[in-house]
């Protein structure tokens, strides 16, 4: 179980995030959403240790673990796996020689061939990606789909436990959705991990039955829900459901 | 692939692609040419194409000394330059392109990167546009990955003594991007192995296949 308490950060000497409170269970999913500016990337940052955002005050546990101090290396081996909005590109680096690399890490071994280009044929075919994606340089001159496929492709290779999507639907028309959508529910059927989700839309949400949601405001979360509460958004906007929402204050 | 074998003095390549090994002094580009070529000797090298010709070059240098490489385009000619410089030691390397004709085309590219954290280089592109002609294109992409504590000078130079030219340049020198570490450690490598993905990934986007296997030491030891 991941439990944020009451975490403050800043960033640049800004407070961004004060007395940040949540807790996902193995294999819920979770999902964020609140208006521009409220933390929402934030939180996906800090929970990877990004060394821009600094903690002051408050706690992170993983699996009763103290993992405050965390460095962006040690969320990686812990089995956190950030999916961003807009991933970096890295010329010169090929996927396969990333992949490689950290699979062997993980393993403290050199990784079997054969064993990565079986695992890597049946991931291409989920992920509805061209084999020769391996062979190219990460995100490198690929449009805003085919980086959202190529780190999905990290993704399945590497098997985390716990995945953060920071906007993940964002600049996506709906044929690439529906690849990242029914592409991720896979890979929840498949290994059931933990999943938040921070969106400012409920598109990527109708691939996933069952998930908690919690709007952001003003650095820290003003309202918990269901599904139910996509929908009071949906129609009523992030505004009237936080002000409705007072009560649920954690 | 042919190998390139050279005489001393003026050598006129022909259309093809080849690996060339050893320094020649001069090269004269007669046709559609690539040429791999990796540079061990520190030796100073003369390109010109000539009219109506076109040479991409993948050029890896391993520079100990001071160099110089002198390219004269004429008219109708095209150059696709791809050069990696891996610096030894305190040295300068001069870099001067001509284009004497009308509608020729230059792409710069340049990757440097030092061996040592006491090394330090200064790279000279020196891109001059002779006056009277007309509809040249010439472009410098210059850049320098700082590993430690050592300095990468690079001067883009441009003489440009006519109007009818397009002409940019453009230079980077600095370390790793904090993103691209941060995203490696991410994953799960730790700061040393983030670091060496993107060496190699710096030097491995300005070479050709070819000269990438060559290289494969080199980088072990600069790592």
């Amino acid at each position: 179980m991941l439990k944020i308490d009451n975490l403050t950060v800043k960033a640049a000497d800004k407070t961004i995030l004060e007395n940040f409170n949540l807790e996902i269970n193995d294999g819920e999913i979770h999902v964020l959403m609140g208006p521009n500016g409220a933390g929402k990337s934030t939180i996906c940052k800090t929970l990877m240790h990004h060394p821009d955002y600094q903690i002051f005050k408050g706690k992170i546990e993983y699996n009763d673990q103290d993992i405050t101090d965390y460095t962006p290396t040690l969320m990686g081996k812990l089995g956190f796996f950030l999916l961003n909005q807009n991933p970096v590109e890295i010329e010169g680096v090929t996927n396969a020689e990333l992949i490689r690399n950290v699979l062997s890490e993980q393993k403290g071994e050199k990784i079997d061939i054969f064993e990565f280009n079986k695992k890597l044929n049946k991931v291409c075919e989920i992920i509805n990606l061209p084999k020769e994606f391996v062979h190219r340089s990460i995100n490198f001159n690929m449009s805003g789909g085919e980086k959202k496929k190529n780190e999905l492709l990290h993704l399945f290779m590497l098997e985390p436990k716990f995945i953060i999507l920071d906007e993940v639907d964002s600049g996506l028309d709906i044929d690439a959705l529906k690849i990242v959508g029914t592409s991720l529910a896979k890979y929840y059927e498949m290994y059931k991990p933990s999943i938040l989700i921070v969106t400012h839309h409920a598109d990527i949400l109708k691939y996933f039955d069952d998930f908690k949601v919690h709007i952001i405001n003003d650095k820290k979360i003003v309202k918990n829900g269901d599904k139910e509460l996509i929908n009071a958004i949906e129609i009523k906007g992030f505004e009237a459901s936080i002000i409705n929402g007072n009560e649920d204050n954690e | 692939m042919n190998k390139l074998l050279l005489a001393d003095g003026i050598n006129k390549v022909k259309s093809g692609e080849y690996k060339l090994d050893n320094a020649p002094k001069k090269i004269e580009i007669c046709g559609e040419v690539i040429i791999h070529y990796e540079n061990k000797n520190n030796e100073n090298i003369e390109i010109e194409v000539k009219d109506n010709n076109k040479l991409i070059i993948y050029n890896l240098y391993d520079i100990t000394n001071d160099v110089k490489i002198l390219i004269n385009l004429n008219n109708n000619s095209k150059i696709i330059y791809n050069l990696l410089l891996i610096n030894d030691g305190k040295n300068k390397v001069n870099l001067n392109l001509n284009m004497n004709g009308n509608k020729s085309e230059a792409l710069i590219k340049v990757h440097i990167i030092n061996k040592n954290s006491d090394s330090n280089i200064n790279f000279i592109c020196d891109g001059k546009i002779e006056e009277n002609t007309i509809d040249n294109v010439l472009t410098e992409d210059l850049k320098g990955l700082i590993i430690s504590d050592d300095s990468i000078k690079i001067s883009p130079n441009m003489e440009v003594l006519t109007n009818e030219v397009i002409a940019n340049h453009e230079v980077a020198i600095g370390s790793f991007k904090s993103e691209d570490l941060f995203y490696f450690q991410s994953r799960g490598l730790n700061l040393e192995e983030a670091q060496n993905l993107l060496i190699k990934g710096f030097v491995n986007s300005i070479l050709s296949e070819e000269l990438r296997n060559d290289l494969k030491m080199e980088v072990r030891a600069i790592e």
